[in-house]
């Protein structure tokens, strides 16, 4: 797992789109001209974000087959949970990414049945 | 039983798929155990159960009745007293897989 410092997170989530791509990928893999078109700013905005929630390992690329037989790349949103505390003098944060293991996917689609 | 009987080629074809199907049974039990461990979710607890109970136990219960019966351990005549414990046995796994499949649609 990527380590990620706690300013690059904020200053990531302090990003109106950025939360909208995480928002939008974490329901459905959406390629950058989906993401563009939901967000409505242009494709090299949505790239920028793109790549620098890849670089804090919160969005993870994936390859979607398509109708004429070519692939394109969509994206798809690993934050799960940030949490930041400030209790007793102490600050504490983390962050929780989504799983790709077996075990968790199997938990997650039994109950989408 | 669960057309486990060795005696024929399709006989041996038979118990290979049993064994085939258990296996592949229990694994996905055994990742149902894992669910339930790092998410602690009740519904895989009874996913696990009843995998285990359906594949496992059932798949148990008929390769040793057939090998009591085959080496006379056991009396023919109680061949449907196996039979009934397997049918038995899915049928709780399968109650088990349903009971999982409503507290997770439930959530």
């Amino acid at each position: 797992m990527a380590e990620v410092e706690l300013a690059t997170v904020v200053s990531l989530l302090d990003d109106e789109h950025v939360r909208s791509i995480l928002v939008a990928t974490s329901e459905t893999p959406l390629s950058a001209n989906e993401l563009s078109e939901r967000c409505g700013i242009s494709t090299s905005s949505i790239y920028r974000r793109i790549d620098r929630l890849s670089e804090a390992d919160l969005v993870e690329e994936q390859t979607r087959p398509r109708s004429d037989g070519h692939h394109e790349t969509v994206y798809v949103s690993r934050l799960d949970q940030f949490e930041l505390t400030i209790r007793d003098g102490e600050l504490t944060w983390s962050i929780d990414r989504r799983s790709d293991d077996v075990a968790d996917q199997l938990t997650q689609m039994w109950g989408r049945f | 039983m669960l057309g486990i009987t060795f005696g024929s080629p399709t006989g041996f074809l038979a118990g290979i798929a049993a064994t085939g199907s258990a296996v592949i049974g229990l694994y996905i039990g055994y990742q149902a155990y894992r669910g339930l461990r790092r998410n602690s979710d009740r519904s895989m607890r009874w996913l696990s159960i009843g995998m285990i109970l359906l594949f496992g136990l059932t798949y148990l219960l008929a390769v040793a009745g057939q090998g009591l019966i085959a080496f006379r351990v056991v009396p023919i005549r109680l061949q449907n007293v196996f039979r009934l414990l397997v049918r038995v046995t899915q049928l709780a796994g399968l109650s088990c897989i349903a009971y999982s499949l409503r507290i997770a649609t439930k959530r």
